[in-house]
């Protein structure tokens, strides 16, 4: 089970907003995309979204689709508005200084290995 | 008889609000003990609405309606309008400007999903009058 907490000491990520299910809520499935539309056309439960979209958005997006938590990458600082409403819906939120690229095939590599 | 009725305003300038509406929803349908499915698949069709009433019209108004069997909502603007809807229904056609897709939107995603996640869209748009999206939702 790779959680949010896991993912945050492999990407060596700074935390923004730790959430309830931060270390017990398992991530399975992941949307990356700069694009909010079509993060909302994923269907997949204990999804985790990466992004280097820092804005408000991201988070009303990760709420509506009841995403545990939002990885940021390229090192992106959330905006203070982003942070009060992580807070607000309970949604995870940390930063990564990796890439995209890095970040995706690192958290790849960690569900993979899980089903190994 | 109504189980729920809000009203609400889609305000442009002020991107803090921008989903704000679906957001509220969303908390709505929890407390009132939907399922979860049903849950999702509402605050979905709604949060497109919504930010296509933002980036396409301009702002407007809005507002959902719960009864015993459906969930009703209705958006309405005063922008430009759609001049081709069935254009507008193809997955990837987009009018979207650069700034509409920086935010995250505009990728011509949204009417179709709109159109799965409900049990009915109905569009009324006249060109430079605006247009009126109703979702329906079966309970």
């Amino acid at each position: 089970m790779i959680k949010i907490e896991d993912i945050t000491g492999a990407l060596s990520c700074t935390e923004y907003n730790k959430n309830t299910n931060f270390c017990t809520e398992p991530v399975k499935h992941v949307a990356a995309s700069d694009l909010m539309s079509e993060v909302l056309v994923a269907e997949e439960e204990n999804l985790m979204l990466i992004t280097a979209l820092n804005t408000e958005q991201t988070i009303r997006t990760a709420h509506i689709v009841d995403a545990l938590g939002i990885l940021l990458v390229n090192g992106k600082t959330p905006q203070p508005g982003m942070v009060r409403l992580a807070e607000e819906f309970d949604i995870a939120l940390i930063s990564t200084k990796k890439s995209m690229f890095e970040s995706c095939a690192a958290v790849h590599s960690m569900l993979n290995g899980e089903n190994d | 008889m109504a189980l729920f009725t809000k009203e609400f305003d889609i305000d442009p300038n002020d991107p803090m609000s921008y989903g704000q509406a679906s957001s509220s929803l969303k908390k709505t349908l929890k407390q009132l003990g939907l399922p979860s499915d049903t849950i999702k698949r509402t605050a979905i069709a709604m949060y497109e609405a919504e930010i296509n009433t933002i980036i396409h019209g301009g702002g407007g108004s809005g507002s959902v309606v719960i009864e015993d069997d459906s969930i009703l909502i209705i958006f309405e603007d005063q922008g430009p309008g759609i001049p081709d809807i069935e254009l507008a229904m193809q997955e990837g056609y987009s009018t979207a400007s650069s700034e509409i897709r920086e935010m995250g939107f505009g990728a011509g995603l949204g009417l179709p999903n709109i159109k799965k996640n409900s049990n009915n869209l109905d569009i009324e748009s006249v060109p430079d009058k605006g247009t009126k999206v109703t979702i329906r939702i079966d309970l």
